[in-house]
């Protein structure tokens, strides 16, 4: 007696990350005659599939995002899954992870908003959204190359044979790397061609205060009577300034063009000093002179190249990045700095249509089988995540058989279907397994849309799920949270060159010539969020950390913990920012009546004092109803926790060993619960209580379970037949 | 303009703002009352210190001094209640000036600022946690306004400093003081950085220069988000014909103090106010101007602005009213209704003692005048508490009238909140008011019958009706121990059938056969897949057998030639019975159409099966 589950919060994400890694599935491998998996083929899954943290899923997966260069139509091409027939060297990868300026400019967007607690309306999206043009990617090399030239001019300086030179050689080399991600790649010189092109032909340009005389560089001197002068300089370098550089950045510029050409195979003289300018500016920018015409014909070439693929990089890649914002907020849930119950997700790495197919869905069931199904908790599923399901409730497997002529409709090619959604809560179900669903994250299913158009739309799509033996084990998670909404998505990369009647280079300010590219919204969906807070509220050091020690058992989890009771929502809240002032009375009473849904709220509230910036859980109920309101979620996961203790600790559910259970001696198990109904995580809490009868005619033990007065049936069946057998 | 000449304008303004600064040092003084019997409203009061990094990359950060620009405009947005202090830091503290002393001697301060050395925020936050007073129940903030992270000539010296900031942080949450930061600089920086570390352990926030606003926005947008201050933003009233470079401004009558304050992103240049009160006095900025007005007697400001090309300008109100509530009480008694029984039986009456109270809200300096007289209150709700228990009021005629029992009390204490957008009440609540209770008449009792009589024929009913349900239960549990004693096992649990292969690759959704229910006897398969609408396995399907066992299970015959079937990794041996349990699988494969269906044989569960019966 006196069992304690030490995990409840593994997680399931039903999601592709990269198409090229192993998945569920695949390694499940075939299941004929199995009815369960072995130790190995576990720890073989685990090891490619379950993932601790946001750096674990980047590391185990490698998000990457292919590229090519289609000669016809003079496009680049960019796909999620390799393409077939295209060799390895006309390929490129492109990883996505933290360094990725996409990916970094939106989890920079998550974090400002959440210091600042802005709302959306009031929060300056474009400041950040600018992170993505040629600019800013200028600015980061900029940064970059001042530490570059430094570490040269220290190598320079140092005597040949001087082990501190050796030193700095090391670092050297890490550092030409990083500067060779930048020039091997033609699309990743396009901004720094893009910004030096429009360096050079702008010299002078001082924006509005236009001189319409040409530049030519100056010298500040002393006339003979003392007057100051500006004279032209001599295009010869022998300016102090250029040889006191000279020394150190003729090295570099040679050292980086050898390391260009070495690097490619097939180098051109306009990109080596292209690379050299970028890296080492100083020296070089008047060795050549410019051809106005050429130059703001490249410039503008460049740019519109630049914006198309951009433009595609950002449409093949959002769907993908989307998901990983979701696991990095699922993650993001539980501190970084705590040492419990960390949440851990098993990513299948396959669709959710492929999984639910009839012929694969016996995997599933066998892994579950596996995990579940045993007295062994350590690797036992919890919860799972379906994100992104269809908006139309009737929405159909696309591999299905179609028995009659049906309506044929326009759908979207990447979500997850309700009828895929109905088929794993009906595996769900038979292993305890709660599922976190959202809809497809766009502007129609955010705070706004919520705050504007109520709940009913997600009750109507809830609907085919209602009233199902799986009902409760399915969570609908509304809103979905929004990174940046739609139309303030639109990032300027900057503007068309022209050349004006006095023959001067400028940047047009025609509206047509301004450069501008849409992201189109970026969309988190809630379920990873709804997933991954009360993951976190499964830890009991997470919980202690929330509410002092004094209130928390430090061995039991969280599984009563009622997110929804008291002042519960005010101290466990999610980490995201608030996004709208939020919902109006009449919306809140709509979502109160029934009790519908996982529902989060953008409200103003304030907690001992503390204004509260964080959006919180102001409802947390599954789709089982007892026809007036929907049923909490604590109750499902607290009513699986008993029954698996109770396997665990009855010999799968021996009649003596029920008895005992339940017995009022004090080692029992109930009477231990009992005894920590005073804390926030007990088992039983105050006004809980656990009773059982025996149903002899079945052979089946019916616990009366009452939360709160309320009480819930479990039937577990008695192991009396496996004792006759034996 | 040279720079010479730039230079010497410079000092020419310096001087100009300090002489400003100097003589109307006397008015302020005035402003910054400090009445301790006064009661203040939660945002009228509170003490407030500006943590100012002054390190040499402030140079370049805030080459106009905005910062120091945004502090003077926060320090005369503060209502009179609110105390405010500085410290400003480099290597070493620059300047420590403290809550008492006045905006004088701060804005002394702020002019002699200089961006030099290095950022020891935190001997800083260490200063500035020092000059908060001890007292209690006081609303207490630092805004720290930096321009990067905590910085010294050597790590260790920067190490000390990080581990002093992070002490004196944990110091601040310990005692309620929440800390606001103002990142300056353009680029938003890093939010990970530790001197953020302050915001977040006291519950405050951070702002960054450009994606939050300028440094004067984000400052207001402090005072009125964080603080709580009721700010009003107001805009100008221009009537026909009126000049473009004028405003007016309707001010709200009976305000003992008001200010008024007008931002812009670019230059304001000079404004002058014309408007009759008791003292006002103009503070000019590059970028705003305050107005301060005490005892106003006209109930409009007009502003003219020097500058050619009016700048946008938002403009905020405060008014601050001096109040002292006054009640009175009329202590009635009325007669209680009597019943028609009680008037029978000559019960005495009941007397109930009431008390109508009437509440107003005086200026504290003038007593005969009702601040709560202007319409705007008509119909305003305002809260306050009665001996402890909180009301809620509303304002008729410039007064609030309640009528209370008064049977147990003997005086009523009254305390007021006032909240109104764009102003500060500071109230003095009244003396607790005496209720007077009147005698009761003499009253000479009666006799009293009380005749009780109980009714138990409705018990012995209900007894009767728990009887009959019991016989009910009974009968029930005969019916389903019938088909046991018949000798048959009978069917029980469920089929779930998935189709792993078919023909042409089809998927075909998963399909649960329910056998519980069903007659005892053998089912073909066929049978099963035809009525889960599956044309799977024709005659081969026909020869598997399905009958009931003991003990919960299925007995499974294979009499089948062209197809295998496996229970988990058994093969099934031709025309022998298998038993099946709950939970254990069956494999069937037909090898001349190629299918494969799995079945996961399943039980119900009690509650299950009443719902298929």
């Amino acid at each position: 007696m006196g069992n304690v589950i030490k995990q409840t919060n593994r997680t399931m994400l039903m999601e592709v990350i990269n198409p090229e890694k192993p998945d569920f599935l695949s390694l499940v491998g075939d299941v004929r005659g199995l009815e369960s998996l072995s130790d190995d083929k576990i720890k073989e899954i685990n090891d490619h599939l379950m993932v601790r943290s946001f750096d674990e899923v980047i590391e185990k997966f490698s998000p990457t995002v292919y590229c090519y260069f289609n000669a016809n139509n003079q496009k680049v091409v960019y796909q999620l899954d390799k393409p077939e027939g295209v060799p390895s060297e006309m390929l490129t990868e492109i990883p996505l992870n933290r360094q990725n300026e996409f990916m970094g400019m939106l989890m920079s967007m998550v974090d400002t908003k959440r210091a600042e607690g802005t709302i959306n309306v009031d929060f300056k999206f474009e400041k950040l959204t600018d992170m993505i043009s040629p600019r800013k990617v200028m600015d980061a090399i900029r940064q970059n190359r001042k530490e570059l030239q430094y570490t040269y001019g220290e190598y320079a300086k140092l005597d040949d044979g001087d082990p501190k030179k050796l030193d700095i050689a090391d670092k050297l080399n890490v550092m030409f790397e990083e500067a060779s991600a930048n020039y091997n790649n033609v699309m990743a010189m396009l901004p720094l061609a893009i910004e030096d092109t429009k360096t050079r032909l702008l010299l002078g340009d001082k924006g509005d205060q236009k001189d319409h005389t040409s530049l030519a560089l100056g010298v500040l001197s002393m006339g003979e009577s003392g007057e100051l002068r500006i004279l032209e300089s001599p295009k010869v370098e022998t300016t102090v300034l250029a040889t006191v550089d000279d020394h150190v950045n003729m090295g570099l510029i040679e050292a980086l063009k050898d390391d260009y050409e070495a690097v490619n195979g097939e180098s051109n003289e306009y990109v080596e000093a292209l690379v050299a300018r970028t890296f080492c500016p100083l020296a070089s920018t008047l060795e050549s002179q410019i051809d106005k015409e050429t130059e703001v014909a490249n410039y503008n070439s460049y740019l519109e190249f630049y914006k198309e693929s951009k433009d595609a990089f950002i449409k093949t890649v959002k769907p993908l990045i989307e998901k990983l914002l979701g696991i990095w907020c699922y993650f993001e849930q539980y501190p970084k700095k705590l040492k419990g119950m960390r949440p851990s997700m098993l990513v299948t790495n396959i669709s959710n249509e492929m999984l639910a197919k009839s012929s694969n869905i016996s995997r599933l069931i066998t892994y579950l089988n596996t995990t579940n199904a045993k007295n062994d908790f350590t690797n036992t599923v919890w919860y799972s995540v379906v994100p992104n399901v269809s908006l139309d409730q009737y929405s159909r497997m696309k591999l299905t058989r179609e028995r009659f002529k049906g309506n044929s409709k326009t759908e979207k090619s990447d979500v997850n279907s309700v009828e895929s959604l109905t088929r794993l809560l009906d595996v769900f179900k038979d292993y305890g397994v709660q599922c976190f669903f959202s809809y497809e994250a766009d502007d129609s299913t955010t705070f706004n849309a919520l705050a504007t158009e109520g709940i009913e739309k997600y009750e109507e799509r809830c609907a085919p799920l209602m009233g199902k033996s799986f009902s409760e084990y399915a969570i609908p998670c509304v809103p979905n949270f929004t990174i940046i909404p739609k139309d303030k998505s639109g990032v300027v990369l900057d503007s068309r060159m022209v050349i004006n009647s006095d023959d001067m280079v400028e940047l047009s300010k025609e509206k047509e010539d301004i450069m501008k590219i849409w992201i189109d919204g970026v969309y988190v969906g809630a379920s990873y969020v709804a997933a991954g807070i009360m993951a976190a509220c499964q830890c009991p050091e997470y919980l202690m950390d929330k509410f002092g020690r004094a209130n928390v058992d430090p061995e039991l989890p969280g599984v009563r913990f009622d997110i929804e009771a008291d002042n519960h929502s005010l101290v466990v809240r999610t980490t995201m920012a608030k996004e709208i002032t939020g919902f109006t009375n009449s919306i809140k009473n709509d979502i109160n009546r029934k009790n519908f849904g996982f529902v989060f709220s953008s409200e103003n509230a304030a907690y001992k004092g503390y204004d509260i910036t964080n959006i919180m859980v102001y409802k947390a109920r599954n789709l089982m109803s007892d026809g007036y309101m929907f049923e909490p979620i604590y109750k499902t996961q607290v009513t699986a926790y008993i029954e698996r203790v109770m396997r665990h600790g009855t010999g799968d559910f021996k009649e003596d060993s029920i008895v005992q259970f339940f017995s009022n001696n004090p080692s029992s198990q109930k009477s231990q619960w009992l005894a920590k109904r005073e804390f926030l995580n007990g088992i039983l809490c105050k006004g809980d209580n656990i009773d059982y009868t025996i149903d002899e005619v079945n052979g089946y033990c019916i616990l009366d379970i009452t939360f709160n007065g309320n009480v819930k049936n479990l039937e577990v069946e008695i192991n009396r037949l496996s004792a006759n057998k034996a | 303009m040279p720079a010479a000449q730039k230079r010497k304008a410079k000092r020419f303004l310096a001087a100009g703002c300090l002489l400003v600064t100097l003589l109307l040092a006397g008015n302020l003084r005035s402003f910054a009352r400090e009445d301790s019997s006064r009661a203040h409203t939660a945002a009228g009061g509170g003490e407030l210190i500006f943590l100012l990094d002054t390190s040499v990359s402030m140079n370049s950060q805030d080459q106009d001094r905005a910062a120091i620009e945004a502090i003077r405009q926060t320090l005369y947005s503060l209502p009179s209640g609110y105390r405010s202090g500085l410290v400003a830091y480099h290597t070493e503290i620059q300047a420590a000036v403290s809550l008492d002393a006045g905006a004088e001697a701060l804005e002394q301060e702020l002019e002699a600022m200089e961006y030099r050395g290095y950022t020891n925020a935190g001997e800083g936050l260490r200063q500035a946690l020092d000059l908060f007073s001890a007292g209690e129940g006081v609303e207490r903030s630092i805004i720290l306004l930096t321009d990067g992270e905590i910085d010294m000539p050597d790590p260790q010296q920067r190490e000390s400093s990080r581990s002093l900031y992070r002490e004196a942080a944990e110091e601040a949450a310990g005692k309620g003081i929440r800390i606001y930061i103002v990142a300056i600089g353009t680029k938003p920086g890093n939010p990970q950085m530790h001197i953020f570390d302050g915001a977040e352990a006291t519950g405050g926030a951070v702002y960054w220069e450009g994606v939050s606003g300028s440094l004067a926005e984000i400052l207001n947008r402090i005072l009125t988000e964080r603080l709580n201050l009721p700010l009003k933003e107001i805009s100008q009233e221009r009537s026909a014909g009126e000049r473009e470079d004028a405003w007016r401004i309707s001010l709200p009558s009976g305000a003992s103090r008001i200010r008024l304050v007008l931002m812009s992103e670019e230059e304001l240049g000079p404004v002058t106010a014309k408007c009759q009160a008791e003292s006002q006095r103009m503070i000019s900025g590059k970028r705003f101007a305050a107005v301060e007005l005490e005892r106003p007697s006209s109930d409009q400001i007009q502003l003219c602005f020097e500058k050619a090309a009016m700048p946008a300008i938002s403009a905020y109100l405060l008014a601050e009213y001096d109040a002292r509530i006054q009640a009175t009480a009329q202590c009635q008694i009325r007669e209680l209704e009597r019943s028609t029984e009680e008037v029978k039986k000559n019960i005495p009456p009941r007397y109930e003692h009431f008390a109508e109270l009437e509440i107003r809200a005086v200026d504290a300096a003038d007593p005969e005048r009702n601040l709560w007289d202007p319409e705007r209150f008509e119909g305003t709700e305002v809260a306050y508490t009665l001996n402890g228990e909180s009301r809620q009021g509303v304002i008729e005629q410039g007064r609030i009238r309640t009528t209370i029992p008064a049977d147990d009390i003997g005086q009523a204490e009254i305390t007021v909140e006032m909240e109104e957008p764009g102003a500060v009440w500071y109230i003095s609540q009244a003396d607790p008011v005496r209720l007077e209770k009147l005698p009761e008449p003499v009253f000479s009792p009666e006799p009293d019958y009380r005749p009780l009589w109980g009714i138990l024929g409705l018990l012995a009913l209900a007894l009767a009706i728990l009887a009959l349900r019991g016989r009910k239960r009974d009968a029930a549990a005969t019916d389903t121990l019938q088909s046991a004693v018949r000798g048959k096992p009978p069917f029980s649990g469920k089929l779930n059938l998935y189709v792993v292969q078919s023909r042409g690759d089809e998927d075909i959704p998963p399909q649960t056969y329910r056998l519980f229910g069903r007659a005892p006897g053998q089912v073909s398969l066929r049978r099963i897949l035809d009525t889960c609408g599956l044309s799977l396995g024709g005659k081969e399907a026909d020869r598997i057998r399905i009958s009931p066992g003991t003990e919960h299970s299925l007995i499974v015959t294979d009499q089948a030639e062209e197809c295998t079937v496996m229970r988990g990794a058994e093969i099934l041996r031709k025309e022998t019975g298998y038993p099946v349990y709950y939970n254990e699988k069956l494999t069937v494969t037909f090898y001349e159409e190629g299918t494969e269906i799995e079945i996961y044989y399943k039980s119900l569960k009690p509650s299950e099966k009443e719902e298929t019966g």
